[in-house]
Order: C-alpha cells, then structure tokens, then sequence
C-alpha cells in the first residue's frame, strides 16, 4: 500500500512521447523509486524531459520489478482498453469495431481479439502499428460506401461493440448509422466541437446502450479513479508478464 | 389481393373526379369484405372506431369487419387508453411518424371475447383480455396480441396494457437498484408510470420533472413521485436533482440534454420518450463523456421477440407482469385516468391532445357505457 502523502523520488528510465491532441506536456514515464515496495513505478511526469523528478505517491503505479521499461510503458494503454472492453461488455462470438485514430488502436484490437470477438474490425488505417493478425481493417472512404460495408461484415453479428476513439462527428455519424438492434457504443475521445445526434432512430429505437468516456491513459495516474481502473492495471501487468505475445505490437 | 391488382386499382382510383372517390371507395370495401367473408366462410361484423380522417382530425366511424379466422378472436370492447405520444405524432404528421390518412389509432384495450378462431387454445369465448386492439367498438385480432386479464383487474386498468409493457422495459433496462434517487422527465401518461413503477423496484426517492405543474396533483397522489420539479423558472434547478438513474419521458430532441442534465457523474439515462428529430449540436463530450454517462435507449421495438435473458425480457412476459401487478395491488393506474370519453367524443379528445394534452394524463375511452 503505497502511503498518500509520500513523495517518490524517481529516476526516470523510460517515457512515453506526450499526444499533441492534448493540449499538455504531460506524459508518463517508468522510473525505478525511492520508497516504493517494488522498487519501481509507472509516474505521471511534468514533460517527456525530465530524467529526474519528485512524484506524489497517490500518481504513482507501483510495478513488478521484473518487467522491463519497454513493456512497462505498454501497461496505460493496454489497461485503458482492458476497461474499454470491459465496460461494453464485449463477448466471446459478438463482433468488435474500433476506430484507427486513437495512438492506442494496437491494443484495443490486441484485446478484443483476447475476449473472443468475431469479427474484430479496425476503422481506418493504423496510425502507430500494423493492425493485429486477425482484424479486419476498413479504410475510410465515402461515408455511404464505409457504411454499407459496415453493414454487410456485420449482417451475421449476434452482438455488436463500439470504441469510437476518433472525436470526428464524421466518423461518430457512420458508427451511429451502422449500430445494428442493441448494439452498446463507447464515446472515447476528446471532442471538441458539439455534434449533431439523432437519439430517436441510433439509439432509442435500437435499444443502443451507449456510454461516454475516455481513453486518455492519464486517467490512470488521477487517485480519484484509482477505484476504476487498478483492476485493469493488474490484469494489463499479468497480461505483459504472462502473455507477451498475445497483446504486444508485432516486429516487422 | 395481388399488389399489381392493387396498383392498377390505385392508378385508376387517382384518375377519378375527386368527389366521385369517397363513394366508389366505400362501395368497392363493401364488396371486397363481402367477397372475402364468401370465400373464408366468415361473417361480416360490424362496429364503429375512430378513424384520423386528416391532420387534427378525428371521427367515430362506422366499420365493418369479419368474424375470426382460425388463428383470431374478436372482442366486445371495453375500455381503450389513449397512447398520447404516438398518435398525437400521427395526428400532427411529427417526423417518423407520418402515416396515410385515413389511419385508426389505438394499440391498448381490454374487452370480453365473444368468438373464438378454431385454432385458438388458452382463450375461450367470455374471457377477459387486454392487448393490441385498435379505438374500436369490436375487432378482430390475432390471439397472440392478447392477454387474458386476472379475475379482479377492471377493464380500465387492464386496458393500460401496451402503455404498461413500453414502460416496463424501459425501467427494466434501467438496472434500478433499490435506494436509486431517480428522476423522471417529463409527466405525461408513459412519466407518470414510470413513477410508479420506478417506486415498484425500490427507488429512495422518485423526482418528476416537468415543464410546469399542471400534472403535479396526478404526479405526486399514491405510490407516485416523492416530489415535482416544475422548469417554469429556468433549467439550472436541474443540476440539483443529481440522479443515478434518469427516465426520460418527453419525446422531444431537446429532453434528451435536459435528462442529461439531471443524471450524476456516471448515472444512467434512459431514452424511454420517442425523441423524433435530430438532437442539434450536443456538446456531447462535457454533457456524457466527461461525466462517464451511460444512455440507455429503450423503444419496445428493441425488446426480444422470445427468451427472457437479463434487462431484455420478451413481450408477452413483460405483458403478463404487467398485469399480474395489478392483480397483486402492487401498482395502480386507474387513478391516473383524468378523462373518461365516450367514444363520441373522440374529436375533443384529439383536438386536446393535438394542442400538448393540456392537464390530461391518462384518457380512456368508455365503449361500455356507449352501448
């Protein structure tokens, strides 16, 4: 248990490149800690430049020592969709939709194909990795073209689960359009503009069980949502310690 | 009949002088039940329903009908309960709900059976039953809209049957826990069920929302709404109601935000209102994802046709429920009626309803006391 008026003093070995899209130059890092009980920590940082810091414990994760800094920093983004997933209740046989934009896109379809999605679909091409071996990837074209494809992959679907990561009413109107009967949708990205929604026909009428959220991993860091989201940390640890292969990016 | 039959009757019938039309129109119906009461062996019935004849406009119609085929029954009428939020829809020509004039409103009744189908089991002629009968006198209708009403239950009450199932399944997707502070949006006929029924699953406490307090007085009477938030002086007394679970119950794009607004950070709200039109510019990340909100939609077009499973249960079993809540005294709607009609009344019933429904909440039509 990690004492909530501590200071860590870290020493920074790894950091995650801060999203511009944010607005600010916070990041998270992995650093071996002063204090902590496994010696090292996954630490919400001030900026990507800093090699030695003093980090309040309660924006502290603690770490198994024995996972290097490379996978370690894979632990937010794989944790964060761990939630995702589980917050939409994906099952075994129902199909996956999740939108390219996100820089997490790798592990959201790593994770839908670890629940037993199918199909699991990607929409739009990958910003950061190869989409997983697996996963069908629809590149956006004209809306009408991307929706009736939509429709035809997911026709035989007896469930269906949505992650628009995107923030593009664009993009949110093809996915609204495309839910099929009592499809669940998660809203994810920051969006900065209001958008136009028809609740009657995309959600009413369709039993839509939709959610708002977020995928910004810093969530993780803010003690606050400690209760949320340490499930998912742990199992994100077990997964890259245990199953490595199951959820990291493949190297070309 | 055949559709090429059909379009061919239709193109000739639109070439025809207009005051010719309504004429030719009733003496071709005259002889095509005819013929198909001749070739069924059935009989030809008849009633009288309320027929929109256009927009804001409503009639008692005489009508004929035919006896039961194998898989119908036909039922003697009691009561019928006035579903506002559809066929004021219809009535007006809203969006999505645009229908040809003229269309016969009314989905919820309760009546005595007085012929049965041969093939029908599980109802017998001088049961009571209650489902999907149309503002009539008589009808026919398949077996498999109905449900027989427990011995005890009046046929006022029962005759809230489809309003009932389209509320039921909206608070069963609700998830309510028991000690849930819930808010209800909007306190019409489907608001003031979902009050009781919210109740019946154990919420602390029942908030009605609405725009003014015309409808307090039903709203808050039995085992109703602990309290009436009136939105006469503005919007931000909404931000106070912090509710776990909201039920939104107006039906209009503009009610979803508001409902929105009563909900706390990571509460549910359930889209149970028909919201026909486009919600315009949400700002949809400060109003639901910021505040982690779930929106739940819940059409009754969106419950299973068979299998019970979790929050989805099917028609006919929501239907049952309903009913056996009323056997067993543990709701009551019979208090929710403010205006008993004679059938022939049906226009001023329309004409109130075309105009927002002024005060009513529940309006059921007495074909019993019109014999």
């Amino acid at each position: 248990m990690i004492n909530d008026t501590a200071q860590f003093k870290l020493t920074v070995e790894r950091v995650q490149p801060p999203v511009a899209a944010r607005g600010t130059p916070q990041t998270y890092g992995v650093a071996s800690a002063e204090g902590a009980a496994t010696g090292r920590v996954l630490a919400l940082l001030p900026g990507p430049d800093v090699s030695t810091v003093e980090v309040e414990s309660t924006r502290c994760i603690p770490i198994d020592g024995h996972l290097s800094a490379e996978h370690a920093l894979h632990v937010p983004a794989l944790a964060i969709s761990l939630w995702a997933w589980e917050t939409m209740q994906l099952e075994i046989g129902e199909a996956a939709l999740y939108t390219a934009e996100s820089p997490f896109e790798h592990f959201l379809g790593e994770t839908a194909l670890l629940r037993g999605a199918l199909p699991v679909l990607q929409l739009g091409a990958a910003s950061n990795y190869a989409a997983p071996e697996g996963v069908q990837v629809l590149t956006a074209g004209e809306a009408s073209e991307l929706l009736a494809d939509l429709r035809a992959r997911l026709a035989d679907s007896v469930g269906f689960a949505a992650v628009d990561a995107s923030g593009k009413a664009e993009v949110t109107d093809v996915i609204f359009e495309a839910l099929p009967r009592w499809g669940r949708l998660l809203l994810a990205a920051h969006r900065p503009a209001p958008i136009n929604v028809d609740f009657y026909n995309n959600v009413h009428r369709k039993g839509i069980d939709m959610r708002g959220g977020s995928l910004d991993p810093l969530r993780l860091f803010d003690p606050a949502q400690r209760g949320t989201y340490d499930v998912f940390v742990r199992r994100a640890i077990a997964l890259l310690m245990r199953r490595p292969e199951a959820v990291l990016p493949k190297r070309g | 009949m055949p559709t090429w039959l059909i379009n061919l009757l239709g193109s000739i019938y639109s070439k025809l002088p207009v005051a010719i039309r309504p004429p030719l129109k009733r003496l071709f119906m005259w002889g095509l039940i005819r013929i198909q009461g001749l070739s069924s062996g059935r009989r030809v019935q008849h009633g009288k329903h309320v027929e929109f004849l256009d927009f804001e406009i409503a009639h008692l119609e005489p009508y004929e009908f035919l006896s039961p085929a194998p898989n119908e029954v036909q039922v003697r009428v009691a009561r019928t309960t006035v579903s506002p939020g559809t066929e004021r829809a219809v009535l007006c020509g809203l969006p999505g709900a645009r229908r040809p004039f003229p269309y016969v409103p009314g989905y919820s009744a309760a009546g005595e059976v007085v012929a049965v189908g041969k093939n029908v089991k599980g109802i017998a002629v001088g049961d009571q039953v209650a489902g999907r009968v149309h503002h009539s006198s008589d009808e026919t209708v398949p077996a498999a809209l109905l449900f027989r009403v427990p011995p005890g239950v009046a046929p006022e009450s029962a005759s809230f049957i489809e309003l009932g199932i389209i509320t039921l399944q909206g608070i069963r997707k609700a998830k309510i826990s028991a000690g849930d502070r819930v808010a209800v949006v909007g306190q019409g006929l489907i608001g003031q069920l979902a009050n009781r029924l919210v109740r019946a699953v154990g919420a602390s406490s029942v908030i009605a929302v609405a725009p003014s307090r015309r409808r307090a007085k039903t709203a808050l009477a039995g085992a109703g709404a602990d309290e009436f938030i009136s939105l006469e002086k503005g919007n931000q007394v909404l931000d106070d109601i912090q509710a776990d679970v909201v039920i939104e119950a107006v039906g209009t794009p503009d009610a979803v935000t508001t409902a929105m607004q009563c909900a706390r950070d990571g509460g549910k709200v359930v889209l149970l209102g028909s919201s026909r039109g486009l919600s315009r510019d949400v700002d949809i990340w400060s109003t639901t994802q910021q505040r982690n909100l779930t929106i739940i939609g819940a059409h009754i077009s969106a419950i299973p046709e068979r299998d019970a499973s979790l929050t989805r249960w099917s028609y006919r079993q929501e239907g049952k429920l309903f009913l056996d809540l009323l056997h067993a005294g543990r709701l009551q709607v019979a208090d929710l009626i403010t205006w008993h009609a004679a059938p022939n009344e049906c226009n001023a019933v329309f004409e109130v309803l075309a105009k927002g429904g002024a005060d009513q909440v529940a309006i059921s039509f007495n074909w019993q006391a019109a014999r």
